[in-house]
């Protein structure tokens, strides 16, 4: 019983009714936000100007809200209080990160490390090198900040974040600027993560979301547009993606193209909707990706409606 | 509460390591000091080397020539100590830092207050060789080190007084006032209200008591007159002085603190 309710416990649900943010001049960066995100990995898309780093914020502790509620396990997160706890086992890793260019490596861990609270310095010190090991910068401990590459940078924000041992973990664009193979390892380390902990996944780049999460919502103008598994996400452009060859003309229709492979003299096109003519049109299974730009178009009128143009993306 | 004493002493500690690593402050304060010793090479060399018989300062004893060296120091040193010190706050702005540290639990206030100390002690560490260098020349010729009572007292009355008012100008003002627009300004007000002497006929505050330059400290703790404008002043008035500038440098962090939670809020 006790196992039981000590997992209970642990868990981090976060909360969130009825949320908004308006700034100053009146920008209403979100707007009656609900929202439940489950321990694991979460995901948060959406395109830019969504409101997602608005919502990450708040949740950090950054900005405070307009009106509405917030949860994060039993803390109040738009009192002082509740965000002052929250901090407490938070790690956050921001969109734009900055660190200070004269430490070293391990001196700013250890400096965060401190300014989160560990003041044992022998545990301080074993909680550095055990996170640099985890992402794989032991041998660059030395190495003055000045001096990391952009993967780097990364991997040193994300073991800032774990310094604590967060229970939640919210990371804001975090593979930006990544080259492929920086992107993958920086995924399957928070994917690693999500097993113990609530990690909030903030992104509008979709690969990352369907390699790592589960569960998900999507944001536009400040509010969510959906909220369920990426599998549900997929379904929602089941029946509706084709692949057109044409020689020359694009696909007509009510239709979103979104690749188009240009093989010589044949174009292969990739589109959502429903074309002109279902002759020369195959049926695929969609991808997160198509599930993502159907929802968005579909979202801009009524959910249902259909995208009136061929279109690009 | 131990905890937040460790984040503040860990502020204090980087702080201060990263201030210390600055070029900047080298440089600066070497350029500053090679000028001043340009300029006032005489003077200086007749106070630390001419204790008697000299022309300028024909009168002095080790202990006053150790008051005057403290003064001296702490009439031009000022500015730069005043300039390298009010990037520190817009810096975590500038470097993007600013956003992980408000999610983390150390506060505000402590962060601010440990780096005021830490930026502070590391920037005075060129002004205060300086000093130690006066010092050491004078002790070589005492062969005694009766001059260290005076020596330290004259440290902590005149020279850090001044010093912690305007470094906690330095690091509290660029919070709301672009820093480069500060240092400007700092400087303007360091000429008009410390060095203009009242004979000018440009009204200033250079003989007030809230001067951090520590002329009252120096006539009305030691007796000995302190470069720049003329001062009347007497133990009260040398008390008064001082706790008035460490009373501001109390005041302008506590507002700095204040001004945190607002913004925030």
């Amino acid at each position: 019983m006790s196992t039981v309710d000590e997992r209970k416990k642990s868990k981090m649900e976060i909360e969130i009714a009825h949320l908004t943010k308006v700034y100053r001049g009146g920008v209403c960066a979100l707007s009656a936000l609900s929202l439940t995100i489950p321990t694991g990995m979460f995901g948060l898309l959406g395109p830019n100007g969504a409101g997602k780093t608005t919502l990450m914020r708040i949740l950090a502790g950054i900005l405070r809200p307009s009106s509405g509620d917030l949860h994060v396990g039993e803390c109040d997160g738009t009192t002082w209080q509740g965000q002052k706890t929250i901090k407490q086992f938070l790690g956050y890793v921001p969109q734009d990160l900055g660190m200070y260019p004269d430490l070293k490596i391990d001196e700013f861990l250890n400096y965060i490390g401190i300014l989160k609270g560990l003041s044992d310095r022998t545990m301080r010190q074993q909680r550095v090198e055990y996170l640099l090991e985890m992402v794989a910068l032991s041998q660059f401990a030395k190495r003055s900040i000045r001096a990391l590459s952009g993967g780097m940078k990364r991997r040193v924000g994300i073991a800032q974040a774990l310094l604590n041992d967060p229970k939640l973990l919210i990371v804001d664009e975090p593979t930006a600027g990544l080259d492929p193979e920086e992107r993958i390892r920086f995924r399957n380390l928070l994917s690693d993560l999500g097993n113990e902990r609530t990690v909030l996944l903030s992104t509008h780049i979709v690969e990352d979301i369907a390699q790592t999460c589960p569960r998900l919502a999507v944001m536009k103008s400040g509010q969510i547009i959906f909220q369920g598994t990426t599998t549900d996400l997929v379904n929602i452009a089941k029946t509706r993606v084709w692949s057109v060859t044409s020689a020359t003309r694009k696909p007509e229709g009510n239709v979103i193209i979104v690749s188009t492979i240009n093989r010589g003299g044949m174009i292969d096109y990739r589109i959502i909707g429903t074309p002109a003519s279902e002759a020369g049109a195959t049926l695929v299974e969609p991808t997160l990706e198509d599930g993502y730009v159907w929802l968005m178009n579909s979202s801009q009128g009524d959910r249902e409606a259909q995208p009136s143009h061929s279109k690009s993306v | 509460m131990s905890t937040q004493i460790s984040m503040f002493w860990g502020t204090v500690t980087y702080e201060f390591r990263m201030q210390l690593h600055r070029r900047a402050l080298w440089i600066v304060m070497v350029l500053l000091i090679g000028l001043i010793f340009y300029w006032q090479r005489e003077s200086i060399l007749a106070l630390l080397f001419q204790l008697r018989g000299s022309r300028m300062h024909a009168s002095l004893s080790p202990d006053e020539a150790i008051v005057s060296w403290a003064d001296g120091i702490n009439r031009l040193l000022p500015i730069a100590v005043g300039i390298l010190l009010a990037d520190r706050f817009p810096r975590d702005r500038q470097i993007k830092i600013d956003e992980l540290l408000l999610t983390l639990p150390a506060g505000q206030s402590t962060r601010l207050l440990g780096k005021y100390v830490g930026s502070l002690c590391a920037t005075l560490i060129p002004p205060t060789l300086y000093y130690c260098l006066g010092l050491g020349i004078l002790l070589v010729q005492t062969h005694s080190l009766a001059l260290l009572p005076t020596a330290l007292l004259a440290f902590v009355c005149i020279f850090l007084p001044g010093m912690m008012f305007v470094g906690a100008f330095a690091i509290v003002c660029p919070m709301f006032l672009w820093w480069p627009i500060y240092c400007f300004c700092f400087t303007a007000y360091w000429f008009w209200g410390n060095l203009l002497s009242p004979r000018q006929n440009i009204p200033t505050i250079s003989t007030t008591i809230l001067t951090p330059l520590g002329g009252y400290m120096s006539q009305g703790f030691f007796g000995v007159p302190a470069y720049g404008p003329e001062i009347q002043a007497t133990l009260l008035s040398g008390f008064a002085s001082l706790s008035l500038l460490l009373g501001l440098t109390i005041m302008i962090l506590l507002i700095g603190c204040g001004l945190l939670k607002w913004q925030r809020s």
